[in-house]
């Protein structure tokens, strides 16, 4: 049934507003709003829609004449005393105007100016004028001050949760607007203080960030004790981590590669270019030392001087081959202890790893008469699995494992004894078999938290 | 017999629907303004209206006014050996008023409809509904004072289907709606206005200019001449709609004070407070989806609108002069009493339905993904959008953000800032969700129901159990409970008030009092009558009384021409 019929009024649209008008008000008799609030609900929709129908449809020439809406036609004749009909306002012109006394950064000055205005008293052209700005402030992103831009959002009524905008495109509007404003040189004092850094040191700071990006530069730089850190640091609090609303004065390159850099757990290719460096400049440094010792020792036996160069070298190569291993390994448990709402490649192989790393190791334990290398799969599986169950909790487990781990290892010679000597002494129990259980236990614990949103059902769904 | 309160920011007026239409009754002093100021005498009686006003000026520290602002807060004030909130010094107002009421209808009276701002909160609505029950009074209804504007002056005889705009300058407070009149129907179609924009800020601003310019710290001022001051220039603002310059002329305390101010330059003064009042005006419009074109008048009501400078601020945003009510301080005080008269089914009103609309956006926090996919909070989510015809009921579905969150907290606030830290939390409910569930599947359907009173009832049903929470949104910080007002109720009924019939020689002996601060000349003159007066009263002989009265009325009126 369509609004107008429901209304009494016929299905045809030769209804007009003024009639529908009529027969709400007749209906609205019987429903009044404080006696029959859900009735008058639908009433007032059906109303509506009603006058939505009548208005869309062109109104026929007998119909009494009603003023058109506001909302359905393109603006409508101004009235002749409207302020702004008689000079015709260009909202182009305006909003370069505008941006020009935003910019030069006097709030109050701005208030002033707008409120000055006599184009904007005209609704129509304020609305106009307010859409027009701020399309343009989109674009252009000029340096502006935060009250800036708070004097232009309050005045145009722009900061209202109705108004149409995306809060989010707008804070980030701001922040554009605001890093653009900080950054110039003059103002670089106030964001020392806002960073509560010394000038110095932010001089320094937006040097290295407005170079553009060379892998050699960066990674020169990285070798500074804390570099990094304190670069990945300084953009954070700068961006408020959002490193890509910096303005094209800064090479974006860099202000997205210190964060990468300084990001703990990840493997990336800042961390690699920066890692590797060390790394090879460590190793260069042993070299050199090695060879300079060599060189000065009082006597030098041939043996000896080899004997200070692998000592020397084999220092600063082990944390190197710590580390590398660290990042081969990192890819492989972020793969594994993956949220199970995020795809991961191999589910089945994700799944089952932990149960498939214990069965190889026990099969090596049993098929080779326990050779301690069987054991290997099974401490794998046990630190895999309780890896697993900790990334993949939230909360409480989350906190307390760390120091769970520590105490777990503290007791785990301990309890292992007090296990065996509680067992009869016609059962045996070897520790590969402790192991995979304990581990078992680990990965069924995750696999219950996770039984009502596993990958597997989910892709079978 | 339900009766209709104007309860002002500077003047309270009380009336009802009968036989003729809306009728307003006079105070003890015979006017239908009473000054909405509190005090307290030397022997401890409460002082309400015009007595109170002067003993402003007299005894800064033994009277208040303007509390209305303060509606909704838990800000005290002593007076005497007591500190009231603001609630209660409105109550000690509507006992006044009722007791006006009852005197002028012959019977007791237990309900009212009374006035609010149409951009008055939750709170400070709560807080006006707890005012009429510690005057002993149910609070039957609400009304908007721009509608109530509106319903005084549209039931005269308006050409059927006009659209108009009304707007409301108070003491204290600004308010806009756009409405529509058409067979019997009174459709508010948007409201929007500033809760601390009145008649008082453009006295401040013309205060600060004089203190200026006679260079006088406003801080140095001792109350009681600053309280003269304030009297002075509230004549000169008055006198300044009619006149082009006014002449202020006296002395404070030592000081000889001759200040000129023109139109002009008060129109320089205003110019702020007249800025502020666009953002309101252009938010109905807009709300209201009209065009200027499209109104056919502009009503201006309230005490404050009298000043040329709104109406000149009207006519530039309208592109024509605004039609002033015959009576701008009773105007809405006459619509809450046709409210009255609606809410008790008069028949002569049978044919008047009137719709409002919820002033403000009622919704929800929210946390939302920016671009990157990380997690932003405090976004506020509206479900009743300002301007929504009431009662309306609204349900919207929300999902939790995070895989394996255990709960949702539901937190519903007011206001029209995107973020809901700029707005006003009215209350919150933590709702038990499956951890277990996907996210697709945790939906939580929450529906807010906004009814014809300002009442928002809140509920949430989690669709996976089915389970049903409701919110009761009575416990607002700075709101008094039920329990508290019970309380408050029975100490204010402690109180001492002077009875009716001595208000009229309690009134004059308080403006006495305040001339003799303000005319150092007169001063022994004052006191040889204000003591004659007091043994006239103290003889209980009525007709001696008010032989003296009269004589005391005339004497002082020869120092303060009325």
């Amino acid at each position: 049934m369509s609004p107008l019929e429901w209304l009494g009024l016929g299905a045809d649209a030769d209804a007009d507003e003024r009639m529908v008008k009529r027969a709400y008000a007749q209906r609205l008799r019987t429903t009044r709003p404080e006696d029959d609030p859900e009735g008058f609900q639908q009433l007032h929709a059906i109303y509506q829609a009603a006058l939505a129908q009548c208005r869309r449809a062109p109104a026929p020439a007998t119909a009494r004449s009603t003023p058109p809406p506001a909302l359905a036609t393109p603006a409508p004749p101004r009235a002749p005393a409207d302020v702004a009909a008689t000079t015709p306002f260009d909202p182009d012109g305006f909003s370069t105007e505008a941006i020009r006394q935003a910019t030069a950064g006097d709030a109050s000055a701005l208030q002033a100016w707008l409120v000055a205005q006599p184009a904007l008293w005209s609704l129509q052209a304020k609305a106009r004028a307010g859409q027009h700005l701020f399309a343009q402030l989109h674009r252009q992103a000029p340096p502006l001050p935060p009250d800036g831009l708070a004097v232009l959002l309050r005045f145009f009524d722009m900061d209202n949760v109705l108004a149409g905008h995306d809060p989010v495109a707008l804070q980030r509007l701001q922040r554009r607007m605001q890093l653009a404003w900080e950054l110039q040189p003059a103002h670089h004092g106030a964001l020392a203080r806002r960073l509560e850094t010394n000038p110095h040191t932010l001089q320094r700071w937006l040097r290295q960030l407005s170079r553009p990006f060379q892998a050699r530069q960066v990674a020169l730089v990285g070798l500074i004790p804390e570099a990094s850190a304190d670069m990945a640091r300084f953009i954070s609090r700068l961006t408020g981590d959002h490193p890509e609303d910096l303005p094209p004065s800064v090479d974006l390159r860099q202000a997205r590669f210190w964060p990468e850099a300084a990001a703990r757990g990840q493997v990336n290719r800042a961390r690699l270019l920066i890692g590797g460096t060390r790394c090879a400049a460590a190793l260069l440094l042993a070299v050199l030392v090695g060879a300079l010792l060599g060189k000065l020792a009082p006597t030098p036996p041939a043996t000896f001087s080899f004997l200070v160069m692998a000592w020397v070298v084999g220092m600063a190569a082990v944390p190197c081959l710590i580390w590398a291993a660290w990042m081969a390994w990192l890819p492989f448990e972020h793969w594994h202890a993956r949220p199970e709402w995020l795809p991961a490649r191999w589910p089945w192989l994700n799944l089952l790893l932990v149960p498939l790393l214990c069965a190889i190791g026990l099969g090596g334990w049993l098929g080779t008469h326990h050779h301690p290398a069987a054991l290997v799969p099974v401490g794998l599986a046990l630190w895999l699995a309780f890896r697993r169950l900790l990334l993949r909790s939230r909360g409480g487990l989350a906190r307390i494992a760390p120091r769970l781990i520590w105490f777990a290892l503290f007791l785990a010679y301990p309890l292992s004894n007090a296990f065996h000597a509680s067992l009869p002494d016609d059962l045996h129990v070897d520790d590969a078999w402790v192991f995979a259980g304990v581990a078992l236990l680990l990965w069924g614990l995750d696999l219950w938290r996770h039984r009502g949103c596993l990958r597997i059902s989910g892709r079978a769904a | 017999m339900i009766v209709g309160i104007d309860l002002g920011t500077t003047h309270s007026l009380v009336g009802c629907y009968d036989g003729q239409g809306p009728r307003l009754f006079a105070n003890p002093l015979g006017s239908l303004l009473t000054p909405s100021v509190v005090g307290i005498d030397g022997d401890g009686h409460m002082l309400v209206g015009q007595a109170a006003r002067d003993r402003m000026v007299s005894h800064p520290a033994q009277a208040v006014a303007a509390f209305k602002r303060w509606m909704g807060s838990a800000r005290e004030t002593r007076l005497g050996e007591r500190l009231f909130r603001p609630e209660e010094l409105s109550a000690l107002v509507l006992r006044a008023l009722l007791a006006d009421a009852e005197a002028a209808l012959g019977e007791r009276v237990h309900e009212a409809v009374i006035s609010v701002p149409a951009y008055f909160s939750d709170a400070q609505r709560k807080a006006t509904r707890a005012a009429g029950e510690l005057a002993g009074i149910r609070v039957e209804r609400l009304i908007n004072e721009p509608t109530a504007a509106a319903l005084a002056y549209g039931l005269q005889d308006r050409p059927d289907g006009s659209r108009f705009v009304v707007i409301d300058l108070g003491g204290g407070t600004f308010d806009v709606s756009v409405l529509e009149m058409f067979d019997g129907v009174v459709e508010v179609h948007a409201s929007a206005g500033d809760n601390f924009l009145g008649g008082e800020d453009f006295l401040d601003a013309l205060q600060a200019a004089c203190l200026a310019d006679l260079g006088i710290e406003a801080a140095q001022l001792p109350a009681p001449q600053r309280g003269q001051l304030r009297r002075w220039l509230e004549a000169a603002k008055c006198e300044l709609s009619q006149q082009p310059e006014v002449h202020v002329a006296g002395r404070l305390g030592e000081q000889p004070v001759d200040w000129r101010i023109d139109q002009e330059r008060f129109a320089r003064l205003a110019e702020p407070l007249v800025q502020r009042m666009r953002a309101p005006l252009e938010r109905a419009m807009r709300d209201a989806r009209l065009q200027v074109e499209q109104i056919d008048d502009i009503v201006l009501v309230g005490g404050a609108s009298r000043m040329p400078v709104i109406a000149r601020m009207v006519s530039r945003m309208f592109g024509r002069l605004p039609l002033r009510h015959v009576h701008p301080d009773e105007a809405i005080a006459l619509g809450a009493c046709v409210a009255a008269g609606l809410k008790a089914r008069d028949r002569r009103l049978d044919e008047v339905i009137l719709t409002d609309v919820c002033p403000y956006t009622l919704g929800t926090e929210v946390a939302r993904r920016d671009e990157r996919g990380q997690l932003l909070p405090g976004f506020f989510h509206p479900i009743i959008q300002r301007n929504s015809v009431v009662p309306v009921s609204r349900e919207e579905s929300f999902w939790p953000v995070q895989e394996q969150q255990t709960q949702l907290s539901l937190e519903v606030y007011q206001g029209e800032s995107p973020m809901v830290a700029n707005n006003i939390k009215l209350g919150e409910l933590a709702l038990k969700i499956d951890p277990r569930l996907p996210l697709a599947k945790n939906e939580v359907k929450v529906r807010f129901t906004y009814d014809t009173n300002g009442v928002l009832q809140v509920e949430a049903t989690t669709c996976a159990t089915g389970q049903r929470h409701e919110l009761v949104l009575e416990q607002n910080p700075g709101v008094l409970d039920p329990q508290q007002i019970r309380q408050r109720l029975a100490a204010l009924a402690a109180l001492k008030v002077h009875p009716r019939e001595r208000q009229e020689n309690i009134a004059l002996l308080a403006r006495a009092e305040r001339l003799y601060e303000e005319h150092l000349p007169a001063r022994e003159q004052l006191q040889a009558w204000i003591a004659r007066f007091r043994a006239a009263v103290e003889t209980q002989d009525d007709a001696l009384i008010r032989q003296h009265r009269r004589d005391f009325e005339r004497a002082l009126d020869t120092l303060e021409p009325a």
